[in-house]
C-alpha cells in the first residue's frame, strides 16, 4: 500500500520529467496492473494539448489584450478639448447673435443660419476661422460686440443671455 | 520583467504598465490554452477563448485578491467562459476524438491504440465533476502539490487528494 501511494504521488512529477522512476518503482510497475493503469492515465493527461501551445498566437493575444486595455482606459480631459469646447460655444454664440441682430430687412438667405448645424463637426481651427469670417459675411457686424476679445467668463454670460 | 512575480506584474499593470499585461499573457496563455483544450474546448477555438479570458480577467482584476494563484484564477474564468459557451450552444458541443496528433507511421497499430486511449481520457476529463477535473489537470499538467491546489481552489489538501483519487479511478475505468 505504501508503495502504491508513493508511486501515485510521484507520477505527475515523472510525467513532467521532473523526476524519474527508481529501479524498485519499475519492478513494481511491471507487476502491478493497477499502478500501470494509473500511470497511463497520468501520462496521457499530462500530454493532452501539449502540441497545441506551439500553434497559439500568444504574441497576437498579448497585443490585443493590451489594446483592449488602452481602448477602455478613461480619456483624460485634455486642455485642447476644453479649448475646442469654448470655440464651439463661441462660434454658436456668434451665429446666434448675428441672427438676433440681423435687421428685419436682411435677405432671408443669410448664410449664418445655415452654418449652425455644421459647427459640431468643425475642428478648432475651422471654428476660429468661422469667428473671423462670420461678422463680415454679410457686410455688417454685431453692434458693440467683438467675440474674439471676450474671456471665458464673458462668453459664458453671453451664452446665458442667449439661452434666457 | 521576466523574473517578476504575478503579483508584481498585476501591480504594474494596475499602475498603467501595458507591457505587464503582455507579460502575463505570455506567461500563462499556453497553460490556459491547454487547460481549456483538456476541458473540452475545440482546438480551433483556443486562441479566441484564451483572449476572451484575459479580456475578462483584466477588466475584473480587482476581484483577484492575490490569495489564489493568478493562473488558477485565470483557469476559473476560462472554465466558466467555456461552460457559458457550451450552454449557449445547448450542450451540443462534441469533443473531437483526435484533433492535433499525427499518426506515427513507424508503429501505426500502437499509435492507433495510443490515440484511442488519449481520446477516451480527454473525453473522460471533460465529463469529470468540476473539482475533480480541476484538481486532476492542475496536478498532472501544472505539477502543483496538493497544498498548492487546495489554495488555488479554496479547499483543503486532503479534499484535493480525494478529488484527484476519484478522478484517476474514473479515468482508469476508461482504458479497459
Amino acid at each position: 500500500m505504501t508503495r502504491l501511494i508513493h508511486l501515485s504521488d510521484r507520477m505527475p512529477q515523472v510525467a513532467w520529467g521532473a523526476a524519474s522512476w527508481s529501479p524498485e518503482d519499475m519492478v513494481h510497475l511491471a507487476s502491478c496492473a493497477e499502478c500501470r493503469a494509473e500511470w497511463r492515465v497520468v501520462e496521457l493527461g499530462a500530454t493532452i494539448g501539449a502540441d497545441l501551445t506551439d500553434r497559439m498566437d500568444l504574441a497576437g493575444i498579448a497585443a490585443r489584450v493590451v489594446a483592449d486595455r488602452a481602448r477602455r482606459a478613461p480619456v483624460p480631459k485634455a486642455h485642447s478639448f476644453r479649448r475646442a469646447s469654448w470655440v464651439v460655444a463661441t462660434a454658436a454664440a456668434a451665429a446666434l447673435l448675428i441672427m438676433m441682430a440681423r435687421p428685419t430687412s436682411a435677405p432671408e438667405s443669410a448664410p449664418a443660419v445655415a452654418l449652425l448645424p455644421e459647427l459640431e463637426g468643425m475642428s478648432a481651427e475651422e471654428l476660429e476661422l468661422v469667428l473671423d469670417v462670420l461678422p463680415a459675411a454679410d457686410g455688417w457686424t454685431v453692434p458693440g460686440t467683438n467675440l474674439g476679445d471676450l474671456d471665458d467668463g464673458e462668453l459664458e454670460r453671453v451664452l446665458r443671455t442667449l439661452e434666457g | 520583467m521576466g523574473h517578476e512575480s504575478d503579483q508584481a506584474l498585476v501591480t504594474a499593470y494596475r499602475a498603467g504598465d501595458e507591457q505587464a499585461a503582455g507579460e502575463l499573457v505570455q506567461r500563462h496563455g499556453a497553460a490556459l490554452g491547454r487547460y481549456l483544450y483538456s476541458s473540452g474546448a475545440p482546438a480551433g477555438e483556443i486562441d479566441d477563448l484564451v483572449q476572451e479570458t484575459f479580456f475578462r480577467a483584466f477588466r475584473a482584476l480587482d476581484a483577484w485578491r492575490g490569495d489564489a494563484a493568478f493562473r488558477s484564477w485565470l483557469f476559473r474564468i476560462g472554465g466558466n467562459l467555456r461552460k457559458d459557451l457550451y450552454r449557449k450552444e445547448g450542450g451540443r458541443r462534441v469533443v473531437s476524438i483526435v484533433e492535433t496528433d499525427a499518426v506515427d507511421h513507424a508503429d501505426p497499430e500502437g499509435q492507433v491504440i495510443a490515440h484511442d486511449q488519449a481520446a477516451r481520457i480527454r473525453i473522460g476529463i471533460t465529463q469529470l465533476p468540476r473539482l475533480q477535473r480541476e484538481v486532476f489537470l492542475l496536478r498532472v499538467q501544472e505539477g502543483l502539490r496538493y497544498d498548492e491546489i487546495a489554495r488555488s481552489l479554496g479547499t483543503t489538501a486532503g479534499a484535493a487528494r480525494v478529488h484527484y483519487h476519484h478522478a484517476v479511478q474514473r479515468l482508469k475505468g476508461l482504458l479497459t
